[in-house]
């Protein structure tokens, strides 16, 4: 599952961007996002692209995982740019660039930033309740995961999938999923349960360490404020 | 000695339509006691601990945990109360473990600073504060039991409420969760009711046993009374702990000693009449 | 319907912004209605299916090109309103992880929300004239067709489909050849693609295939739990 994956790298990294604070990085990335989409220039895609790709460099991130995760903007960008050709070849590129670009961004900020900062940062901004939903589903997502793997495991090992056999698949895919949202529906009613036990009234108290500065928080803001000057420039001279 | 719960013949059903009942002996606790639940699977022992706390009420029957009626007065019921179920997972809230641990005080509006204290005193006295920051779903399964106990005893409620919690842990962790849940009767009287079905753990928590069978509360009494009780046991699908059915044998045999429940008890037995012998 | 796959770039920002603010508006507005104690105590539920979600996307049907995204069936569970949000939870993450821009958003949580919405609202209303099985599948059914139909016309706004001739995005003025069939069949390279009569026969497979499946699933919690397809009211639920 990517979400484990990236899950992973984000928990258990230690680089500098692991170490940096969650506001800076979401501006970086903020300010990454509007240039990857906003430019139509091919070299300076290029050069964001090229800049995101040293920084997962940096942080150490599973790039094999990434590059996998890279496919699927990849591919549908493909599908858009292959009409883009019809102008040209710079117009198609440009639509590749951009689709895998900004996939690139956020993937970075998820593989330097564990979920529940994201969440933390998020909860001062959102309504309670939308944070409560993203932080429960995040924990559930792992705990459905190992539950499905286990069923996907059992329907194999007993014969229920054939790859070539798509009605059996389906009759049998429709057991699990049914089983599976059986089991989260009674979990989540036992959840409720227990968490009204312990008190929630709705807004999961979550800590937040991140508006204390550091140097690497300094560099990050430096390199976006670059990033946004590259991209005024550019947008003039275009 | 203040009675905490009090249940007398329930009966529930639930959404599928299984309609569960558990009458027999009344169920009772007492402040300060350690008791244990023992029963096989599907016997109806978390069809108790969730009358308890509330989470279910009874068609028929009472149920008064404090004095009050659990089902009607949760909010109240559940700050005198932790509890620990069988699934951690599906209790731990908190996205790192200082979260969690710190959920109920945050919840109650305690000051930043006490609940910092009692996340650190409670992290401390169960052996977690190194992890304090790990996310929950990347530990183990004693500790993730680990991080459901301190999130259970930090607001230090008067009840612990403990389903199977020895399930899953290995020997060394079994025997750590004895003795922090025997600490913690000891050094801050909380009461305790265990459910397990590992009968060789009883005698080394619990100061009164409930076996319950079939939807029926069918003995009460201390340990050794309870195992004693061989017969009772295997209507009951459950067996004495080793040590007691292997002393239990002895004396049928013709050896003179009385029945020990805990190993300590068994070598003090064994010294005793290999002295005996020799001498 | 699954969720469209648009990288950035490909969305212009009169189509994208917009599709963000009327949805966070919507979800924004659900969660700050009144009786927040009913909204408080489906959080885990909302969650848990928005889990479940993310989870079946990677369960696998064989050769067969889809996933199924469950929107309506999470309708049905959830009821409208509830699984809208559900939906924009899963559809944010899934662009955080380059499963689609995250410029689509918006639009994808419109029109899977949409589709959600229809589902739930349907089913509601279905269930006590024609029964759950019957009900689940005329609601499935409508609310992936509808859920096509905004998408297509969403696509053809932003010019990557022409809605009226059927020329996809595949199509170059120099590469068609008409078949005696009537259908107009696209070559680019030796990729040959027909126009809607192909491309619709692989929507409305997945529309079915989906649609079965749940309808499946609903049955199967007719007979196990029928209460969660048919809340009892709020004393009772717990």
């Amino acid at each position: 599952m990517h979400l484990s994956a990236v899950d992973q790298m984000a928990n258990n990294g230690s680089s500098v961007f692991h170490r940096a604070g969650v506001p800076s990085k979401l501006l970086l990335v903020l300010v990454l996002l509007v240039s990857i989409i906003g430019t139509g220039h091919i070299i300076y895609l290029g050069v964001l692209i090229g800049f995101i790709t040293v920084l997962l460099i940096v942080s150490r991130a599973q790039l094999k995982e990434i590059v996998h995760l890279l496919l699927y903007p990849a591919v549908f960008s493909s599908l858009f740019a292959l009409f883009k050709l019809q102008e040209s070849l710079t117009a198609g590129i440009i639509v590749i660039l951009r689709g895998t670009g900004a996939a690139l961004a956020t993937l970075f900020l998820l593989a330097t930033t564990p979920w529940i900062e994201i969440f933390a940062f998020l909860s001062a901004y959102l309504p309670g309740l939308l944070v409560d939903i993203f932080l429960f589903t995040y924990r559930s997502f792992f705990i459905l995961a190992d539950r499905l793997g286990n069923l996907l495991r059992s329907i194999r090992l007993r014969g229920g999938y054939h790859s070539l056999n798509p009605l059996m698949n389906i009759k049998n895919m429709a057991s699990v999923v049914g089983l599976l949202i059986l089991n989260s529906f009674e979990m989540s009613e036992r959840m409720y349960k227990v968490y009204l036990l312990r008190g929630y009234t709705g807004g999961i108290p979550v800590t937040r360490n991140w508006w204390k500065l550091t140097y690497t928080d300094g560099v990050i803001i430096f390199l976006s404020l670059l990033i946004v000057i590259g991209t005024v420039i550019l947008w003039r001279l275009w | 000695m203040e009675t905490l719960v009090e249940v007398q013949c329930i009966k529930h059903i639930y959404p599928d339509k299984t309609q569960v009942a558990l009458c027999g002996l009344d169920f009772v606790v007492h402040e300060g006691e350690r008791v244990v639940v023992l029963g096989p699977n599907g016997a109806g022992k978390t069809t108790l601990l969730s009358h308890i706390l509330g989470l279910l009420s009874p068609v028929e029957g009472s149920v008064h945990v404090m004095g009050l009626e659990p089902g009607k007065n949760f909010r109240t019921i559940r700050r005198n109360i932790g509890v620990v179920f069988q699934n951690v997972d599906e209790q731990i809230i908190g996205p790192t473990v200082f979260d969690d641990i710190a959920f109920t005080p945050r919840n109650e509006r305690i000051k930043r600073d006490e609940t910092e204290r009692r996340v650190m005193s409670v992290a401390k006295m169960v052996g977690i504060e190194d992890i304090l920051e790990k996310i929950p779903h990347y530990l183990s399964g004693g500790q993730k039991k680990k991080v459901a106990l301190a999130g259970a005893i930090v607001m230090e409620p008067k009840l612990l409420v403990l389903d199977e919690p020895f399930d899953g842990l290995d020997p060394v962790s079994k025997r750590e969760m004895i003795e922090l849940l025997n600490r913690l009767n000891r050094e801050k009287n909380i009461t305790l009711i265990i459910t397990t079905h590992d009968v060789n753990l009883v005698p080394y928590v619990a100061d009164i046993v409930y076996v319950i069978y079939d939807g029926k509360i069918v003995m009460r009494g201390k340990p050794y009374e309870v195992f004693s009780e061989k017969e009772i046991l295997e209507a009951a699908n459950l067996e004495p702990p080793v040590l007691v059915d292997l002393f239990l044998y002895l004396r049928e045999k013709g050896l003179d000693t009385t029945v020990p429940t805990t190993l300590e008890q068994a070598k003090k037995q064994l010294d005793t009449i290999l002295q005996q012998k020799y001498l | 319907m699954s969720h469209i796959h648009i990288s950035d770039g490909i969305i212009p920002p009169v189509w994208w912004i917009p599709g963000y603010v009327i949805c966070l508006a919507i979800v924004f507005s659900i969660l700050r209605k009144t009786d927040l104690e009913r909204i408080r105590q489906r959080v885990p539920t909302v969650a848990m299916m928005a889990a479940v979600m993310l989870v079946t996307m990677s369960v696998p049907l064989g050769f067969l090109p889809f996933h199924m995204n469950f929107a309506a069936l999470a309708g049905m569970m959830l009821g409208p309103a509830l699984s809208f949000v559900s939906v924009f939870v899963v559809n944010l993450i899934l662009a955080l992880l380059g499963h689609g821009g995250i410029t689509a958003v918006g639009i994808n949580t419109l029109t899977i929300g949409i589709e959600a919405a229809l589902g739930g609202a349907l089913f509601k209303y279905l269930k006590s004239k024609f029964g759950g099985t019957a009900s689940a599948a005329i609601s499935t059914l409508s609310a992936l067709l509808l859920s096509t139909v905004l998408i297509i016309l969403f696509l053809s706004s932003i010019g990557v489909v022409d809605i009226w001739s059927g020329e996809g995005l595949l199509h170059t003025h120099e590469e068609h050849e008409d078949h005696g069939s009537g259908d107009v069949v696209y070559r680019l390279g030796f990729v040959i693609l027909t126009g809607w009569g192909a491309v619709l026969a692989v929507i409305l497979a997945g529309i079915l295939l989906e649609t079965v499946i749940s309808v499946l699933i609903i049955r199967f919690f007719m007979k196990v739990r029928s209460d969660i397809v048919q809340p009892v009211s709020e004393e009772n639920r717990q």
